[in-house]
């Protein structure tokens, strides 16, 4: 009875110590929650089909996220749970599932229940891409998509102590010799790499760099400011602390137009390259069947909390700029992206 | 032959038929056609692996009857058998295995907190825990208090 | 000095002394780890100042790589993979009635790496950040190889059998999508494994469910639990006993150090890294195993070593010296801020207070872990059965809470049955271990650089550090041969 009631004293300390802690944590973000009236009531334009209001959300909701802790997509992921947590009054968590390319979390998110509780920010490679060149177990069918949130771009660097300062020099660097210079991406099957691809081919040089894929953009970009590999094509938000400490020098943005913060760098479009100048888009999606009055709400508060000033600096702390696309744009986006994708990887 | 003898050969072989599965799956990866293959495809290293394992195994087993051999020719005639021991024993360790993997395979369908007292009573059973009140307050008290401090202190999911 | 004092506000200090204690908790509890303490509690650093937030991230981070060793030694599961190497030593010692000493000796050499670690953050930073940034493909291929050559010295006479595991934890890491290609392997048609088996199941179920069931089978045997009376009374170390590690205690916190710089390496490694070379460079390399504490003592110093050194490249290049760090970039980037040379002239205080938080924290970690050596150790005291039953089902939710998954449920159960099996015929655990963490490395690393080479094997001679390690790695496979031969060359002299 003693070693018992020893072990329960342990137990309630470490209880206590915590309890503390939590209780603590949770009074600072209170005064956070932005003033949003229209907050629930707005949230259904079918408004006149569902008489009651939407008894949503009630318990915690889990929003998960394919790509790992501490990376861009992760930090998004908790920046808005810990924004809409507050306002919506409950416990918004979030669950890495990495692994895969995206396809661990997504394949966790299709199978989870579609009561609403669960959704995942999602990227444009794990949704669209990964389940075309793999069998990971889901397809667009499996997703109801919510809304975009961000979009980002991808760029091109090479260390800057290489020389080269303009893409047509790269070019004709990499013809000369064929395969001996390489590029690294963020992962084997990452949109990076198909847009590298289409650029090479673009310039008719399709052999002309070699493919290295890291496991995220980090170790690629490392790897290029390290000079273990020539090029590095990864995102505009990884890339810029090294951009401006001068040890990246960027040569194209895989955009239609010159991008906001790097105004100087050419970009895809201009120079002709028309096919390489998509954005990369994050969005939320639920699995398929989750009810449409939740998406909506969902769909709706994450464009207010997009809006919102404390947030979007939050964001951009981390180079991310929000940019919000609602429910039917977004899913438009989603599926038309996956049949693309379809037809060229497929 | 002794009977450590033949467990080592039976663990042995099965690190043995591991290594032949493994490389005829390997056989079965596809191979796309702008692999980078500069440093081998998707196949080679699970290759490697299984040839090593299959080696190392087929070694070992050979090692394992020589030994064997070498020992019962050297042994004294009047070598006394292991001791029996009871297979009773095996017994709680067979009812716990099957309790667990019933457990991971139940657990979404039932819920937590029923399935762990569930599992909690059986394993606490095998232990020799028969005294009805330790016996109750282990299994509904523990999966409890597990459930809040995961849950509610940690923040940490649970199925 | 009173600049020193402006960082050590009350705030600060709480959240510091907070930080610690729930990473001790995380630390402890198996299948939760430091990183998913401070991935948890990173949301709540967004409203707090930098230096606070850090004073807490820093205090999960320390108490979280220490809290692991107090389940290795209690029940001979590892709370975290970093103290993996601390179960050889630390639960014989336990099992032997020295549990108090074993947790002294952990948490000791647990503060004194993690001090040391800080102080080569403080002076050295700058000097040592670049060395990070030559690390490309082929070194971490070299040093996944010297990892895995280790295997030949932790095997002792079972080499072949330890080989065996190595491959097993090797194949394992072969699961899940290839890491070049993208393509599907060995998945056997269920996508629920395209992301591999989570390492820490695995772990539970090799150390812990294996000792469950060990002990279950055991059951009956006469007289299995009297010795494990622990001695609780006597868990203070005499200065003797500790003048004795103080070599190790220096060397474990130096390779700790340095493997926390080494860009994605991080104490997952350091502890076996470092318990392998305190075993060869002993008098007496067969106590290892046994319970002597300089096995204790070389895995935790190295292990939480890691934290300082895995600092150094994060604050002076941005570039994350292992998975907690990473989140910790995060963490400055949520604040507005970039690590790199531009923090440290821009915003030098920020710099300053995140030295004296690590200090605080591995001081808080001390008083702590200190404090709760009594009561640790006092749960051993709990009837065999009754604990046995608790860590049973404990480990099935920790190893669920890895990645929120069923499946990896039934991986611990599975790898505890063959861990269990296997024990009875001596196969050895560590080299399975050792495998599941460097497989995944050693062969995306060994492609990478033949890329890189374009095919050519030369890349891996011709750069400098690749060698050392690859040599290392040879001479760790040979040196216990070198040793018996030594040992009965001197065993002949003296008996001629």
């Amino acid at each position: 009875m003693k070693k018992f009631l020893a072990l329960l004293l342990a137990a309630v300390m470490v209880c206590a110590l915590c309890a503390c802690g939590n209780t603590a944590a949770t009074t600072s973000p209170a005064p956070e929650a932005t003033p949003a009236p229209e907050a629930a009531p707005a949230a259904e334009p079918e408004a006149a089909e569902t008489p009651a209001p939407l008894d949503y959300p009630t318990k915690t909701v889990t929003i998960i996220c394919p790509y790992s802790a501490g990376g861009g997509t992760d930090l998004l992921a908790r920046a808005i749970a810990d924004y809409v947590g507050a306002k919506w009054g409950v416990s918004v968590i979030v669950e890495d599932q990495t692994g895969g390319g995206g396809a661990v979390g997504m394949s966790a998110c299709a199978n989870a229940d579609n009561d609403g509780y669960t959704v995942i920010l999602t990227a444009l490679a794990a949704a669209t891409i990964t389940p075309i060149l793999n069998d990971v177990g889901y397809t667009n069918e499996n997703f109801a998509p919510i809304c975009q949130v961000t979009e980002m771009v991808t760029a091109l660097c090479v260390n800057s102590s290489s020389g080269i300062t303009s893409i047509e020099e790269l070019i004709e660097a990499g013809s000369a010799n064929p395969g001996a210079m390489t590029y690294g991406t963020t992962g084997a099957t990452s949109f990076q790499n198909i847009l590298m691809q289409t650029l090479m081919e673009d310039a008719g040089v399709p052999d002309a760099f070699s493919h290295v894929p890291f496991d995220g953009g980090a170790a690629a970009i490392t790897a290029t400011v390290g000079k273990q590999t020539d090029i590095v094509v990864a995102m505009v938000p990884d890339l810029l602390p090294y951009i401006e400490s001068g040890d990246l020098t960027p040569l194209i943005v895989f955009k239609s137009e010159r991008d906001e913060s790097l105004p100087e760098v050419p970009c895809a479009g201009e120079l002709g390259y028309s096919s390489s100048t998509t954005t990369t888009w994050y969005g939320f999606a639920a699995p398929a069947g989750t009810p449409e009055a939740i998406l909506d709400f969902w769909s709706d508060e994450v464009g207010t909390a997009l809006a919102d000033p404390a947030l979007v600096e939050i964001l951009s702390n981390i180079n991310q700029t929000p940019i919000y696309k609602d429910r039917e744009t977004f899913t438009e986006l989603y599926n038309n992206t996956y049949a693309q994708n379809l037809a060229v990887l497929g | 032959m002794k009977k450590k003898t033949i467990e080592n050969i039976i663990a042995a072989a099965a690190f043995l038929v591991l290594g032949v599965f493994w490389y005829a799956k390997s056989l079965t990866i596809k191979l796309t056609s702008a692999a980078a293959s500069l440093g081998g495809t998707p196949r080679t290293i699970p290759q490697i692996i299984s040839v090593l394992l299959i080696l190392v195994s087929a070694v070992l087993i050979i090692e394992t009857v020589i030994c064997e051999r070498k020992e019962r020719k050297t042994a004294a005639a009047g070598s006394e058998p292991a001791p029996k021991e009871p297979l009773k024993r095996f017994l709680g360790v067979a009812v716990v295995l099957a309790a667990a993997i019933l457990y991971c395979l139940f657990i979404d369908t039932i819920t937590y907190l029923p399935a762990s007292i569930v599992l909690m009573a059986i394993v606490a059973w095998c232990f020799e825990i028969r005294k009805p009140l330790p016996l109750i307050l282990l299994t509904v008290l523990t999966p409890t208090i597990l459930y809040v401090v995961f849950r509610y202190l940690l923040s940490v999911p649970l199925p | 000095m009173s600049v020193i004092l402006t960082y050590l506000s009350w705030n600060n200090l709480l959240w510091n002394l907070l930080g610690v204690a729930i990473g001790i908790v995380f630390g402890a509890i198996p299948g939760l780890t430091a990183t998913m303490g401070v991935a948890l509690f990173l949301p709540f650093t967004f409203k707090m100042e930098v230096v606070e937030s850090f004073a807490l991230l820093l205090g999960i981070y320390c108490g979280g790589t220490y809290g692991g060793s107090i389940t290795a030694v209690l029940i001979r599961t590892p709370g975290s993979p970093a103290s993996a190497a601390t179960v050889l030593d630390g639960y014989p010692m336990a099992k032997r009635g020295e549990a108090g000493k074993a947790l002294t000796w952990c948490i000791t050499a647990s503060m004194i790496g993690g001090l040391i670690s800080c102080l080569f953050l403080i002076f050295f930073s700058d000097k040592i950040a670049s060395w990070a940034l030559s690390f490309g493909p082929s070194e971490y291929f070299a040093i996944g190889v010297f990892g895995l050559s280790i295997v030949a010295s932790l095997s002792g006479k079972n080499l072949k059998k330890g080989i065996l595991m190595a491959c097993l934890g090797l194949l394992v890491t072969t699961i899940g999508l290839d890491p070049i290609t993208g393509t599907v392997r060995f998945t056997f048609g269920n996508p629920k494994l395209s992301g591999g088996i989570s390492f820490v199941p695995v772990l539970i179920g090799v150390f812990a469910i294996s000792e469950v069931l060990t002990n279950l089978e055991g059951l009956h045997k006469p007289h299995a639990e009297e010795e494990r009376i622990s001695n609780v009374s006597n868990s203070r170390l005499s200065w003797a006993e500790f003048k004795g590690q103080i070599v190790n205690l220096l060397r474990s916190s130096l390779i700790g150090t340095f493997i926390g710089i080494i860009p994605a390496t991080g104490s997952g490694i350091a502890g076996w890294i470092s318990y392998n070379t305190a075993k060869n460079s002993s008098k007496d390399p067969d106590s290892f195993g046994t319970g002597t504490p300089a096995g204790i003592v070389a895995s935790e110093a190295a292990n939480n070593a890691v934290t300082g050194g895995a600092l150094i490249p994060l604050l002076t290049l941005g570039i994350p010296g292992d998975v907690v760090t990473a989140i910790m970039l995060g963490a400055l980037m949520l604040q507005g801020l970039t690590p790199g040379p531009s923090l440290f002239t821009k915003n030098p205080d920020v710099i300053f207070g995140i030295y004296v938080m690590l200090l605080v924290a591995n001081i808080f970690m001390y008083l702590l872990g200190r404090l709760g050596v009594k009561a640790f150790a006092k749960a051993l005291e709990v009837p065999m059965n009754i604990l046995m039953s608790v860590v049973f089902l404990l480990c099935m939710i920790g190893s669920f809470s890895v990645a929120n998954r069923t499946l990896d449920m039934l991986f611990a159960v599975i790898f505890g049955i063959i861990g269990y099996l296997l024990r009875k015929l001596d196969y050895p655990m560590p080299p399975l271990l050792l495998g599941m963490v460097l497989g995944g490395t050693i062969e995306a690393n060994y492609r990478r650089a033949m890329i890189i080479s374009q095919g050519s094997l030369s890349i891996f001679v011709t750069r400098p550090i690749t060698l050392v390690f690859l040599l290392l790695a040879v001479f760790m496979c040979i040196y216990p041969s070198m040793q018996k031969a030594i040992q009965k060359k001197k065993a002949e002299k003296n008996h001629p």
